[in-house]
């Protein structure tokens, strides 16, 4: 009955699920490092390949729309000078690598610390990995990092720091990401400098104003399925 | 209910603790030796609806998958040890330290507790005390009859008594540093106290291992920016404000949910 209330329905329940993806992007507008995630809906596909009966079913419900993609906007942060030689940025592509367990997870974001072993750590305590995988160790008092990521301290060099290219980018919060590794990224590390989010709140308002708006108008079909239902119901009964 | 509601709402928490921490910065800007603080904050976990690598409908696989976040959460406020400005007094017993080390002082409990204020003053028992009265560690006590004390860029402490040419040296002033300043605990008072994270403090005289030379006469103001506390306190008041757009605008979509069934 009324296929129309269900294919309004989910045009609702993806607005929902927009605004959700925004109100994300939004609260993390202050997170260093933070990657905006833009989200997309797309119709419902053809059920080519399926037995033409059931695809005469189908057919008619194309109109519904659907989660399709969801992509992470690598797209750079807002650089900030900190002068705080722990705090560091990717200017351009890569992801700093970082230690967990026995797993290894990338991360943008660059406010580093040095824990009581003299190991180089972000800020939740995970070790900064240089390019074979091992932590990085600051042992002294004056750290350099040069713009490609090669660490020296006390002026003695002791390492480089491991930025990669990924694939298959995916957040995982905490502000780490999973992924696959293609190669040294050959973006540049700033020292003193910490990124920040790349969302740009403008347009996650206008989003945000969009997402809203077609809610509403979704919402008026909605309604008026439920009249013409009514309509059927009441007057034409009365006859 | 909608997750954007609760996700907007972890934002709004983030920036008043944001607020918070600047506004103590703002409030301890002429607090000497004071070290600015700066809230760091991580993306909270993802909900997975559609995992990356899982097969699509027309056969192929979803190369990013469908991920919605949840918000953002306070990770750390890391406290920052860059210097703060010199300033001259010209009180023999204001000393700074040019360096990374820290003052050693006794609390009343025993615990040894480190500062970078060097304010020091004589109690009525001729010991060299913090403005609180806690004695610098190890104690030196000067002479009711001092005339003239001198502090070394090496920590040693020597007075001119009446009848003498010669200063007779009466103690050293030990410093302490950390191998990660950050990890110490702010017991207020312009007091740190060592904790696991800190380290334990490598303790020796001034001007040896990196601790830095004593400058007497001189003190350490707090290392607060004012325009770069001022531009963060604008920052973090709009996105308090875009968050709360955000709570409002899921109110707007329940009220519109509400409004289906007449």
């Amino acid at each position: 009955m009324y296929k129309g209330i269900y294919i309004t329905m989910t045009g609702m329940f993806m607005r929902e699920k927009e605004l959700e993806a925004v109100s994300h992007n939004l609260a993390n507008i202050n997170t260093t490092g933070y990657k905006r995630q833009q989200f997309a809906s797309r119709l419902y596909p053809l059920l080519s390949g399926r037995p033409s009966e059931l695809n005469a079913i189908y057919q008619d419900a194309r109109a519904q729309t659907y989660f399709a993609t969801q992509y992470i906007d690598t797209s750079q942060g807002v650089l900030k000078q900190t002068q705080n030689p722990f705090d560091l940025a990717i200017k351009g592509e890569g992801f700093f690598a970082v230690r967990q367990g026995d797993k290894i997870f990338y991360t943008r974001e660059g406010s580093f610390t040095r824990d009581k072993e003299n190991f180089l750590i972000t800020q939740a305590g995970l070790r900064v990995l240089d390019e074979n995988n091992n932590p990085i160790v600051i042992d002294g008092t004056k750290i350099e990092i040069g713009k490609d990521g090669s660490v020296s301290v006390d002026g003695n060099p002791v390492g480089r720091i491991k930025v990669v290219k990924l694939n298959n980018l995916r957040h995982l919060g905490n502000s780490l990401y999973e992924g696959l590794e293609a190669g040294q990224a050959n973006g540049e590390i700033l020292q003193g400098w910490i990124e920040g989010s790349n969302v740009n709140p403008m347009s996650e308002m206008v989003q945000m104003i969009q997402a809203i708006r077609n809610f509403d108008l979704t919402q008026r079909a909605t309604r008026n399925f439920d009249e013409l239902a009514q309509r059927a119901v009441n007057e034409i009964a009365r006859i | 209910m909608l997750r954007s509601l609760f996700t907007a709402a972890t934002g709004m928490y983030a920036q008043q603790l944001n607020l918070d921490v600047i506004s103590h910065n703002l409030a301890n800007v002429n607090t000497t030796g004071f070290k600015k603080g700066r809230a760091e904050f991580q993306d909270l976990l993802y909900q997975n609806i559609i995992n990356p690598g899982a097969p699509s409908d027309d056969g192929t696989q979803y190369p990013t998958g469908i991920q919605i976040g949840l918000g953002v959460r306070p990770v750390a406020v890391a406290k920052f040890f860059t210097p703060g400005d010199l300033v001259n007094t010209g009180n023999d017993l204001d000393l700074a330290i040019d360096g990374d080390g820290f003052f050693q002082v006794t609390l009343p409990d025993g615990t040894i507790a480190y500062t970078r204020a060097g304010n020091f003053r004589i109690d009525k028992d001729g010991r060299i005390v913090t403005n609180d009265g806690y004695p610098i560690e190890p104690g030196i006590t000067v002479p009711a009859d001092a005339l003239k004390i001198t502090v070394g860029a090496d920590g040693t402490v020597t007075v001119l008594q009446p009848g003498t040419v010669a200063p007779v040296q009466i103690g050293t002033i030990e410093l302490a540093r950390f191998i990660n300043p950050g990890g110490l605990q702010a017991i207020g008072k312009n007091l740190f106290i060592e904790t696991d994270a800190s380290g334990t403090p490598t303790t020796g005289a001034p001007g040896t291992e990196g601790r830095g030379r004593i400058v007497q006469g001189f003190l350490e103001m707090s290392n607060v920016n004012i325009v770069e506390e001022l531009a963060n306190l604008i920052i973090a008041q709009r996105a308090f404000d875009i968050n709360s757009k955000a709570v409002q605008t899921s109110d707007e979509m329940l009220q519109t949910v509400a409004s289906l069934k007449r």
